[in-house]
Protein backbone atom coordinates (compact mmCIF):
# COMPACT_ATOMS: atom_id res chain seq x y z
CA UNK A 1 0.00 0.00 0.00
CA UNK A 2 2.62 2.53 0.86
CA UNK A 3 5.08 2.85 -1.88
CA UNK A 4 2.06 3.81 -4.13
CA UNK A 5 1.07 6.07 -1.09
CA UNK A 6 4.73 7.37 -1.00
CA UNK A 7 3.76 9.12 -4.67
CA UNK A 8 0.80 11.03 -3.59
CA UNK A 9 2.98 13.17 -1.20
CA UNK A 10 4.99 15.59 -3.15
CA UNK A 11 7.45 16.46 -0.82
CA UNK A 12 8.62 12.83 -1.53
CA UNK A 13 9.40 13.92 -5.17
CA UNK A 14 11.11 17.03 -4.87
CA UNK A 15 14.58 18.36 -2.95
CA UNK A 16 14.29 15.72 -0.09
CA UNK A 17 12.62 12.82 -2.41
CA UNK A 18 15.56 10.12 -0.60
CA UNK A 19 14.39 11.59 2.61
CA UNK A 20 13.29 8.74 5.31
CA UNK A 21 10.89 11.06 7.85
CA UNK A 22 10.81 9.92 10.72
CA UNK A 23 8.95 12.43 12.55
CA UNK A 24 5.14 12.29 11.75
CA UNK A 25 4.02 12.76 15.06
CA UNK A 26 5.66 16.16 15.47
CA UNK A 27 3.71 16.69 11.68
CA UNK A 28 3.00 14.62 8.82
CA UNK A 29 3.59 15.21 5.28
CA UNK A 30 1.20 16.31 3.07
CA UNK A 31 -0.92 14.67 0.45
CA UNK A 32 -1.71 16.26 -3.30
CA UNK A 33 -5.22 16.42 -2.67
CA UNK A 34 -4.87 18.49 0.68
CA UNK A 35 -2.35 21.19 -1.43
CA UNK A 36 -4.63 21.45 -4.08
CA UNK A 37 -7.28 21.78 -1.47
CA UNK A 38 -5.79 24.69 -0.20
CA UNK A 39 -4.76 26.48 -3.44
CA UNK A 40 -8.50 25.32 -5.05
CA UNK A 41 -9.92 27.67 -1.74
CA UNK A 42 -8.29 30.60 -3.05
CA UNK A 43 -8.72 29.84 -6.74
CA UNK A 44 -12.57 29.09 -6.92
CA UNK A 45 -14.12 29.65 -3.50
CA UNK A 46 -12.08 32.22 -1.84
CA UNK A 47 -15.04 35.01 0.18
CA UNK A 48 -15.66 35.12 4.38
CA UNK A 49 -18.48 33.30 5.02
CA UNK A 50 -21.98 34.12 7.12
CA UNK A 51 -21.68 37.33 5.03
CA UNK A 52 -21.92 39.35 1.53
CA UNK A 53 -25.14 38.42 -0.11
CA UNK A 54 -23.58 37.03 -3.32
CA UNK A 55 -23.39 33.51 -5.42
CA UNK A 56 -19.17 33.32 -4.31
CA UNK A 57 -19.95 33.96 -0.25
CA UNK A 58 -22.85 31.70 0.16
CA UNK A 59 -20.92 29.28 -1.26
CA UNK A 60 -18.11 29.47 0.69
CA UNK A 61 -20.51 29.47 3.47
CA UNK A 62 -22.11 26.24 2.69
CA UNK A 63 -18.62 24.57 1.98
CA UNK A 64 -17.31 25.63 5.56
CA UNK A 65 -19.86 24.55 7.36
CA UNK A 66 -19.50 20.97 4.90
CA UNK A 67 -16.44 20.28 5.92
CA UNK A 68 -17.43 20.61 9.55
CA UNK A 69 -20.03 17.91 8.88
CA UNK A 70 -16.96 15.56 7.34
CA UNK A 71 -15.42 16.22 10.77
CA UNK A 72 -18.21 15.04 12.92
CA UNK A 73 -18.33 12.21 10.37
CA UNK A 74 -14.91 11.60 10.40
CA UNK A 75 -14.70 11.14 14.84
CA UNK A 76 -18.44 9.55 14.49
CA UNK A 77 -20.18 13.13 16.31
CA UNK A 78 -24.11 13.26 16.45
CA UNK A 79 -24.19 16.83 15.59
CA UNK A 80 -22.02 18.89 12.91
CA UNK A 81 -22.91 21.58 16.08
CA UNK A 82 -20.25 19.60 18.21
CA UNK A 83 -17.49 20.44 15.84
CA UNK A 84 -15.85 23.79 16.32
CA UNK A 85 -12.64 24.81 14.47
CA UNK A 86 -9.58 25.80 16.30
CA UNK A 87 -5.90 26.50 14.74
CA UNK A 88 -4.73 23.00 16.85
CA UNK A 89 -4.91 21.00 19.63
CA UNK A 90 -2.93 23.91 22.16
CA UNK A 91 -6.03 26.30 21.28
CA UNK A 92 -8.43 23.35 21.96
CA UNK A 93 -7.36 23.35 25.59
CA UNK A 94 -6.79 26.34 26.52
CA UNK A 95 -10.61 27.25 25.05
CA UNK A 96 -11.69 24.31 27.32
CA UNK A 97 -9.71 25.78 30.05
CA UNK A 98 -11.11 29.52 29.83
CA UNK A 99 -14.54 28.64 28.66
CA UNK A 100 -15.98 26.01 30.57
CA UNK A 101 -13.55 24.78 33.49
CA UNK A 102 -12.88 28.07 34.76
CA UNK A 103 -16.50 28.95 34.89
CA UNK A 104 -17.52 25.31 36.44
CA UNK A 105 -14.63 24.35 39.10
CA UNK A 106 -14.86 26.53 42.31
CA UNK A 107 -11.49 27.19 44.58
CA UNK A 108 -10.21 24.13 45.91
CA UNK A 109 -11.73 21.73 43.02
CA UNK A 110 -9.47 19.34 41.56
CA UNK A 111 -8.28 19.06 37.82
CA UNK A 112 -6.53 15.93 37.58
CA UNK A 113 -3.56 15.01 34.06
CA UNK A 114 -1.49 12.18 33.85
CA UNK A 115 2.18 11.97 34.47
CA UNK A 116 2.55 11.28 30.19
CA UNK A 117 0.80 14.35 29.05
CA UNK A 118 2.24 16.63 26.63
CA UNK A 119 3.29 20.63 27.95
CA UNK A 120 0.05 21.80 25.85
CA UNK A 121 -2.00 19.41 28.60
CA UNK A 122 0.64 20.93 31.76
CA UNK A 123 0.68 24.20 31.46
CA UNK A 124 -2.59 25.62 30.68
CA UNK A 125 -4.05 23.75 33.93
CA UNK A 126 -1.23 25.25 35.69
CA UNK A 127 -2.02 28.69 35.20
CA UNK A 128 -5.92 27.98 35.42
CA UNK A 129 -5.21 26.76 39.06
CA UNK A 130 -2.84 29.56 40.32
CA UNK A 131 -5.49 31.82 38.84
CA UNK A 132 -8.50 30.26 40.45
CA UNK A 133 -7.40 28.39 43.38
CA UNK A 134 -7.21 24.78 41.74
CA UNK A 135 -5.55 21.72 42.75
CA UNK A 136 -3.84 20.37 39.97
CA UNK A 137 -2.90 16.26 40.31
CA UNK A 138 -1.18 13.82 38.34
CA UNK A 139 -2.17 10.72 37.58
CA UNK A 140 1.02 8.45 37.80
CA UNK A 141 2.19 5.72 35.39
CA UNK A 142 3.75 2.49 36.19
CA UNK A 143 7.40 1.39 35.36
CA UNK A 144 6.24 0.21 31.50
CA UNK A 145 4.80 3.52 31.21
CA UNK A 146 0.64 2.97 31.09
CA UNK A 147 -1.81 4.28 33.81
CA UNK A 148 -1.43 3.14 37.03
CA UNK A 149 -5.24 1.34 37.38
CA UNK A 150 -4.88 0.67 40.91
CA UNK A 151 -6.27 2.61 44.00
CA UNK A 152 -8.18 4.77 41.24
CA UNK A 153 -10.95 5.44 44.20
CA UNK A 154 -8.58 7.39 46.27
CA UNK A 155 -6.81 8.97 42.76
CA UNK A 156 -9.78 10.37 41.96
CA UNK A 157 -11.38 12.18 45.21
CA UNK A 158 -12.30 15.45 45.06
CA UNK A 159 -11.69 15.91 40.72
CA UNK A 160 -13.72 17.47 38.83
CA UNK A 161 -12.46 17.29 35.43
CA UNK A 162 -9.74 15.10 34.05
CA UNK A 163 -8.06 15.85 30.68
CA UNK A 164 -6.17 13.14 29.15
CA UNK A 165 -3.72 12.14 26.02
CA UNK A 166 -5.59 8.69 24.34
CA UNK A 167 -1.84 8.17 22.87
CA UNK A 168 1.31 9.21 24.78
CA UNK A 169 3.54 11.22 21.95
CA UNK A 170 6.44 10.26 24.29
CA UNK A 171 5.63 6.58 25.22
CA UNK A 172 3.40 5.36 22.30
CA UNK A 173 1.22 4.03 24.93
CA UNK A 174 -2.59 3.65 24.26
CA UNK A 175 -4.54 4.59 26.92
CA UNK A 176 -8.21 2.75 27.98
CA UNK A 177 -9.82 6.19 27.31
CA UNK A 178 -13.44 4.32 27.01
CA UNK A 179 -12.98 2.63 30.12
CA UNK A 180 -11.52 5.42 31.94
CA UNK A 181 -14.17 7.69 30.87
CA UNK A 182 -17.17 5.20 31.69
CA UNK A 183 -15.66 5.16 35.17
CA UNK A 184 -15.12 8.72 35.62
CA UNK A 185 -18.57 9.41 34.78
CA UNK A 186 -20.14 7.87 37.36
CA UNK A 187 -18.23 10.54 40.08
CA UNK A 188 -19.58 13.25 37.50
CA UNK A 189 -16.27 14.02 36.48
CA UNK A 190 -15.70 15.69 33.09
CA UNK A 191 -13.51 14.69 30.68
CA UNK A 192 -11.05 16.11 27.79
CA UNK A 193 -9.22 13.69 25.23
CA UNK A 194 -6.27 14.81 23.57
CA UNK A 195 -6.56 13.01 20.44
CA UNK A 196 -3.36 14.40 18.81
CA UNK A 197 -1.96 11.46 18.38
CA UNK A 198 -4.30 9.25 17.67
CA UNK A 199 -6.61 10.71 15.39
CA UNK A 200 -4.76 9.50 12.05
CA UNK A 201 -4.24 6.04 13.28
CA UNK A 202 -7.81 4.60 14.96
CA UNK A 203 -10.77 5.11 14.01
CA UNK A 204 -12.23 7.64 16.43
CA UNK A 205 -16.22 6.93 17.94
CA UNK A 206 -16.92 9.89 20.14
CA UNK A 207 -20.54 8.79 20.07
CA UNK A 208 -19.50 6.04 22.09
CA UNK A 209 -16.31 7.23 23.73
CA UNK A 210 -18.64 9.94 25.40
CA UNK A 211 -15.79 12.33 26.06
CA UNK A 212 -16.64 16.17 27.32
CA UNK A 213 -14.29 17.40 25.06
CA UNK A 214 -12.33 16.21 22.43
CA UNK A 215 -9.06 17.95 20.70
CA UNK A 216 -6.85 17.49 17.71
CA UNK A 217 -4.73 19.14 15.21
CA UNK A 218 -5.00 18.92 11.76
CA UNK A 219 -1.32 19.22 10.56
CA UNK A 220 -0.47 15.78 12.33
CA UNK A 221 -3.18 13.91 10.22
CA UNK A 222 -2.24 15.26 6.38
CA UNK A 223 -4.11 18.26 6.99
CA UNK A 224 -2.64 22.30 6.21
CA UNK A 225 -1.14 23.71 9.46
CA UNK A 226 -3.20 26.27 11.64
CA UNK A 227 -6.29 24.69 11.91
CA UNK A 228 -7.58 21.73 14.28
CA UNK A 229 -10.72 20.80 15.75
CA UNK A 230 -12.22 20.53 19.19
CA UNK A 231 -15.55 18.61 19.46
CA UNK A 232 -17.74 19.35 22.52
CA UNK A 233 -20.52 17.38 23.70
CA UNK A 234 -24.56 18.63 23.00
CA UNK A 235 -24.31 18.17 26.73
CA UNK A 236 -22.05 20.97 28.00
CA UNK A 237 -23.14 23.85 24.92
CA UNK A 238 -25.17 25.45 27.52
CA UNK A 239 -22.10 25.94 29.49
CA UNK A 240 -19.67 27.27 27.31
CA UNK A 241 -18.97 31.07 27.68
CA UNK A 242 -17.48 33.01 25.13
CA UNK A 243 -13.46 32.58 24.17
CA UNK A 244 -12.10 35.04 21.79
CA UNK A 245 -14.73 37.99 21.36
CA UNK A 246 -15.77 39.88 18.36
CA UNK A 247 -16.98 39.48 14.88
CA UNK A 248 -18.73 36.66 13.56
CA UNK A 249 -19.78 35.08 17.22
CA UNK A 250 -22.40 37.75 18.25
CA UNK A 251 -26.24 37.77 17.14
CA UNK A 252 -26.41 41.00 18.32
CA UNK A 253 -24.00 43.94 19.42
CA UNK A 254 -25.06 47.18 21.26
CA UNK A 255 -23.09 49.72 22.52
CA UNK A 256 -23.12 48.31 25.93
CA UNK A 257 -23.51 44.69 25.69
CA UNK A 258 -23.81 41.73 23.29
CA UNK A 259 -26.12 38.94 22.41
CA UNK A 260 -24.00 36.00 21.29
CA UNK A 261 -24.43 32.96 19.07
CA UNK A 262 -25.03 29.41 20.06
CA UNK A 263 -22.04 26.77 19.93
CA UNK A 264 -20.28 26.38 17.45
CA UNK A 265 -20.27 29.62 16.27
CA UNK A 266 -19.70 31.35 19.74
CA UNK A 267 -16.57 30.36 19.98
CA UNK A 268 -15.53 31.03 16.39
CA UNK A 269 -14.59 34.56 16.49
CA UNK A 270 -13.15 36.21 13.62
CA UNK A 271 -12.70 34.81 9.88
CA UNK A 272 -11.48 31.84 10.62
CA UNK A 273 -8.81 29.85 8.84
CA UNK A 274 -10.59 28.86 5.60
CA UNK A 275 -8.61 27.50 2.81
CA UNK A 276 -7.26 25.27 6.12
CA UNK A 277 -11.09 23.94 7.07
CA UNK A 278 -11.32 23.26 3.38
CA UNK A 279 -7.75 21.42 3.56
CA UNK A 280 -8.58 19.33 6.37
CA UNK A 281 -11.85 18.07 5.19
CA UNK A 282 -9.52 16.84 1.79
CA UNK A 283 -7.51 15.30 4.38
CA UNK A 284 -10.03 13.70 6.30
CA UNK A 285 -11.66 12.34 2.58
CA UNK A 286 -7.76 11.11 1.71
CA UNK A 287 -7.51 9.14 4.76
CA UNK A 288 -11.12 7.75 5.11
CA UNK A 289 -10.39 6.64 1.44
CA UNK A 290 -7.34 5.06 2.60
CA UNK A 291 -9.51 3.20 5.13
CA UNK A 292 -8.65 3.78 8.94
CA UNK A 293 -9.04 0.39 9.72
CA UNK A 294 -6.16 -0.41 7.21
CA UNK A 295 -3.85 2.55 8.16
CA UNK A 296 -4.03 1.20 11.65
CA UNK A 297 -3.50 -2.41 10.99
CA UNK A 298 -0.18 -0.27 8.62
CA UNK A 299 1.10 1.78 11.40
CA UNK A 300 0.59 -0.63 14.29
CA UNK A 301 2.76 -3.41 12.23
CA UNK A 302 5.55 -0.97 11.27
CA UNK A 303 5.11 0.39 15.02
CA UNK A 304 5.42 -3.24 16.04
CA UNK A 305 8.78 -3.63 13.41
CA UNK A 306 10.60 -0.77 14.25
CA UNK A 307 9.98 -1.73 18.18
CA UNK A 308 11.26 -4.99 17.52
CA UNK A 309 14.36 -4.36 15.68
CA UNK A 310 15.41 -1.88 18.27
CA UNK A 311 15.10 -4.40 20.46
CA UNK A 312 17.97 -5.91 19.06
CA UNK A 313 20.40 -2.77 19.09
CA UNK A 314 22.18 -3.62 22.48
CA UNK A 315 23.21 0.05 23.25
CA UNK A 316 19.89 1.21 23.05
CA UNK A 317 16.87 1.70 25.95
CA UNK A 318 13.41 1.62 24.35
CA UNK A 319 10.66 3.70 27.02
CA UNK A 320 7.23 2.86 27.07
CA UNK A 321 5.06 -0.80 26.90
CA UNK A 322 5.89 -3.41 24.88
CA UNK A 323 4.73 -3.18 20.89
CA UNK A 324 1.12 -4.36 21.21
CA UNK A 325 0.09 -1.82 23.77
CA UNK A 326 1.49 1.07 21.82
CA UNK A 327 0.57 3.05 18.80
CA UNK A 328 2.46 5.05 16.15
CA UNK A 329 6.17 5.73 17.81
CA UNK A 330 9.18 4.09 19.42
CA UNK A 331 11.20 6.26 21.81
CA UNK A 332 14.85 5.26 22.91
CA UNK A 333 18.29 6.39 24.11
CA UNK A 334 21.74 4.89 23.62
CA UNK A 335 24.03 4.19 26.75
CA UNK A 336 27.10 6.04 25.08
CA UNK A 337 25.87 8.94 22.72
CA UNK A 338 23.42 11.58 23.45
CA UNK A 339 19.92 11.59 21.58
CA UNK A 340 20.90 15.26 19.78
CA UNK A 341 23.95 14.00 18.94
CA UNK A 342 22.32 10.72 17.41
CA UNK A 343 19.78 12.53 15.36
CA UNK A 344 22.42 14.98 13.82
CA UNK A 345 23.85 11.70 12.77
CA UNK A 346 21.12 10.16 11.75
CA UNK A 347 19.91 13.97 9.58
CA UNK A 348 23.55 13.19 7.93
CA UNK A 349 22.22 9.74 6.17
CA UNK A 350 18.69 11.68 5.11
CA UNK A 351 17.16 10.36 8.33
CA UNK A 352 14.25 12.76 10.37
CA UNK A 353 13.94 11.62 13.53
CA UNK A 354 12.78 13.62 16.46
CA UNK A 355 15.62 13.88 19.64
CA UNK A 356 14.48 15.67 22.42
CA UNK A 357 12.03 16.00 25.56
CA UNK A 358 9.61 15.95 22.92
CA UNK A 359 7.69 19.04 24.89
CA UNK A 360 7.21 16.74 27.86
CA UNK A 361 10.12 17.71 30.37
CA UNK A 362 8.13 16.16 33.67
CA UNK A 363 8.12 12.72 31.77
CA UNK A 364 11.57 12.82 30.50
CA UNK A 365 12.31 14.00 34.61
CA UNK A 366 10.42 10.33 35.86
CA UNK A 367 12.11 8.54 33.75
CA UNK A 368 15.75 10.20 34.53
CA UNK A 369 16.46 10.41 30.53
CA UNK A 370 17.34 14.07 29.52
CA UNK A 371 16.52 13.48 25.88
CA UNK A 372 15.38 10.57 23.61
CA UNK A 373 15.16 9.87 20.28
CA UNK A 374 11.61 9.37 18.60
CA UNK A 375 11.03 7.70 16.21
CA UNK A 376 7.47 7.74 14.19
CA UNK A 377 5.28 6.31 11.20
CA UNK A 378 2.36 7.34 9.13
CA UNK A 379 1.07 5.88 6.01
CA UNK A 380 3.53 7.08 3.76
CA UNK A 381 6.21 5.02 5.66
CA UNK A 382 7.59 1.40 4.89
CA UNK A 383 9.48 -1.40 6.88
CA UNK A 384 12.25 0.01 4.16
CA UNK A 385 12.64 3.32 6.22
CA UNK A 386 12.97 1.34 9.43
CA UNK A 387 15.70 -0.92 7.73
CA UNK A 388 17.31 2.08 7.06
CA UNK A 389 17.33 3.68 10.01
CA UNK A 390 18.01 0.37 11.82
CA UNK A 391 21.40 0.26 9.74
CA UNK A 392 22.00 3.86 10.24
CA UNK A 393 21.73 3.06 14.05
CA UNK A 394 23.62 0.27 14.04
CA UNK A 395 26.87 1.87 11.87
CA UNK A 396 27.02 4.84 13.83
CA UNK A 397 27.17 3.03 17.59
CA UNK A 398 29.96 0.94 15.90
CA UNK A 399 31.50 3.56 14.80
CA UNK A 400 31.12 6.24 17.83
CA UNK A 401 32.21 2.79 20.20
CA UNK A 402 35.83 1.88 18.50
CA UNK A 403 37.80 2.72 21.53
CA UNK A 404 40.48 4.99 19.76
CA UNK A 405 39.63 8.23 20.16
CA UNK A 406 42.19 10.18 21.38
CA UNK B 1 33.59 10.76 12.11
CA UNK B 2 32.02 13.55 10.44
CA UNK B 3 32.28 17.40 9.99
CA UNK B 4 30.65 18.22 12.99
CA UNK B 5 32.15 15.39 15.59
CA UNK B 6 35.84 15.88 14.21
CA UNK B 7 38.57 14.81 16.18
CA UNK B 8 39.22 18.61 18.38
CA UNK B 9 35.61 18.30 19.50
CA UNK B 10 35.82 14.49 20.51
CA UNK B 11 39.16 15.36 22.74
CA UNK B 12 37.50 17.57 24.65
CA UNK B 13 34.26 15.54 24.97
CA UNK B 14 36.08 12.52 25.91
CA UNK B 15 38.79 14.62 27.99
CA UNK B 16 37.04 17.61 29.10
CA UNK B 17 38.97 20.58 30.64
CA UNK B 18 37.56 22.16 34.03
CA UNK B 19 34.97 19.97 34.63
CA UNK B 20 35.45 19.79 38.94
CA UNK B 21 34.39 21.38 41.48
CA UNK B 22 35.69 24.74 42.08
CA UNK B 23 36.40 25.35 46.33
CA UNK B 24 35.20 28.45 47.26
CA UNK B 25 33.80 29.89 43.78
CA UNK B 26 33.29 33.59 43.67
CA UNK B 27 30.17 33.22 41.21
CA UNK B 28 28.01 30.15 40.07
CA UNK B 29 26.25 30.65 36.93
CA UNK B 30 23.28 28.03 35.94
CA UNK B 31 21.57 27.51 32.41
CA UNK B 32 19.27 25.52 30.32
CA UNK B 33 18.87 24.86 27.15
CA UNK B 34 14.85 24.50 26.72
CA UNK B 35 15.13 22.77 23.29
CA UNK B 36 16.92 19.47 25.25
CA UNK B 37 16.67 19.68 28.91
CA UNK B 38 20.49 19.79 28.74
CA UNK B 39 21.87 21.48 31.91
CA UNK B 40 25.13 22.92 32.62
CA UNK B 41 26.33 25.08 35.53
CA UNK B 42 29.77 27.00 35.68
CA UNK B 43 31.40 28.31 38.81
CA UNK B 44 34.03 31.35 38.58
CA UNK B 45 36.85 32.18 41.15
CA UNK B 46 37.18 36.41 40.30
CA UNK B 47 40.27 37.95 41.73
CA UNK B 48 40.00 42.07 43.15
CA UNK B 49 40.40 42.90 39.67
CA UNK B 50 37.33 40.73 38.68
CA UNK B 51 39.64 38.70 36.70
CA UNK B 52 38.62 35.21 36.36
CA UNK B 53 41.53 33.19 38.14
CA UNK B 54 39.85 29.52 37.86
CA UNK B 55 36.73 28.33 36.84
CA UNK B 56 34.82 24.89 36.45
CA UNK B 57 31.69 23.61 35.07
CA UNK B 58 29.30 20.54 35.55
CA UNK B 59 26.63 19.76 33.43
CA UNK B 60 25.41 16.48 31.75
CA UNK B 61 24.41 16.52 28.01
CA UNK B 62 25.45 16.22 24.57
CA UNK B 63 28.87 15.73 22.62
CA UNK B 64 28.07 19.36 21.54
CA UNK B 65 27.25 21.08 24.71
CA UNK B 66 29.70 18.93 26.97
CA UNK B 67 33.08 19.45 24.38
CA UNK B 68 32.06 23.10 23.88
CA UNK B 69 31.90 23.87 27.81
CA UNK B 70 35.28 22.44 27.62
CA UNK B 71 36.58 24.89 24.97
CA UNK B 72 34.46 27.71 26.26
CA UNK B 73 36.49 27.60 29.88
CA UNK B 74 39.95 27.09 28.52
CA UNK B 75 39.31 30.42 26.71
CA UNK B 76 38.17 32.13 30.37
CA UNK B 77 40.79 32.26 32.12
CA UNK B 78 42.46 35.39 32.50
CA UNK B 79 39.47 37.49 31.27
CA UNK B 80 37.37 39.71 33.32
CA UNK B 81 33.70 38.37 34.16
CA UNK B 82 32.79 41.58 32.02
CA UNK B 83 34.88 40.60 28.72
CA UNK B 84 33.95 37.39 28.94
CA UNK B 85 29.73 38.19 28.76
CA UNK B 86 30.42 40.68 26.05
CA UNK B 87 31.58 37.80 23.53
CA UNK B 88 29.19 37.51 20.79
CA UNK B 89 27.89 34.44 19.52
CA UNK B 90 29.15 34.69 16.52
CA UNK B 91 32.57 35.06 17.57
CA UNK B 92 32.41 31.68 20.07
CA UNK B 93 31.22 30.08 17.09
CA UNK B 94 33.78 30.81 15.21
CA UNK B 95 36.20 29.55 17.45
CA UNK B 96 34.66 26.34 18.28
CA UNK B 97 34.69 25.73 13.73
CA UNK B 98 32.11 23.19 13.33
CA UNK B 99 29.82 22.69 11.40
CA UNK B 100 26.68 23.51 12.85
CA UNK B 101 22.23 23.53 11.89
CA UNK B 102 20.43 26.26 14.06
CA UNK B 103 18.92 23.64 16.26
CA UNK B 104 22.46 22.38 17.47
CA UNK B 105 23.94 26.28 17.81
CA UNK B 106 22.21 25.98 20.47
CA UNK B 107 23.57 23.04 22.82
CA UNK B 108 27.59 25.00 21.63
CA UNK B 109 26.07 28.39 23.01
CA UNK B 110 24.85 26.95 26.01
CA UNK B 111 27.78 27.64 28.11
CA UNK B 112 28.25 31.05 26.51
CA UNK B 113 24.72 31.70 27.37
CA UNK B 114 25.27 30.67 31.30
CA UNK B 115 27.85 32.91 31.63
CA UNK B 116 25.67 36.07 30.08
CA UNK B 117 22.75 35.18 32.35
CA UNK B 118 20.49 34.91 29.02
CA UNK B 119 18.56 31.97 27.59
CA UNK B 120 18.54 33.00 24.06
CA UNK B 121 20.23 35.11 21.31
CA UNK B 122 20.85 38.72 22.85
Amino acid sequence: MNLKIKKQFPIFSAKYKNLVYLDSAATSQKPQVVIKAEADWYRKLNANIHRGAYALAEEATLIYEQSRAVVANFIGAKSAKEIVFTSGTTEGINLVAQSWVKHNLKPGDTILITEMEHHANIVPWQLLSKEFGFKLKYWPIDNSGKLEMKNLSQLLTGVKFLSLTQVSNVLGTVNPVDKIIAIVKQKKIKVLIDAAQSVSHLNLNVAKMKPDFLVFSAHKMLGPTGVGVLYINLARHSEMQPYKSGGEMISEVSWQMAKFKKVPWLLEAGTQALAQVYGLSAAIKYLQNIGLVNIHKHTTSLTKYAYDELSKIKDLTIYGPKSSQRLGLVSFSAKSLHAHDLATMLDRQGIAVRAGHHCAMPLHHKLQVSATVRVSVSVYNSKIDIDKLVLALKSILKQWNKPTKD
Amino acid sequence: MEQTYKRLILRHYNNPSNKLALKKPTKVFSGANPFCGDKIEIQVKLNSAKKITAISWSGDGCVISQSSASIFTEMMIGKTLSAAQKITSAEFLKKLDIDLSPSRRKCALLPLFTIKEIIDED
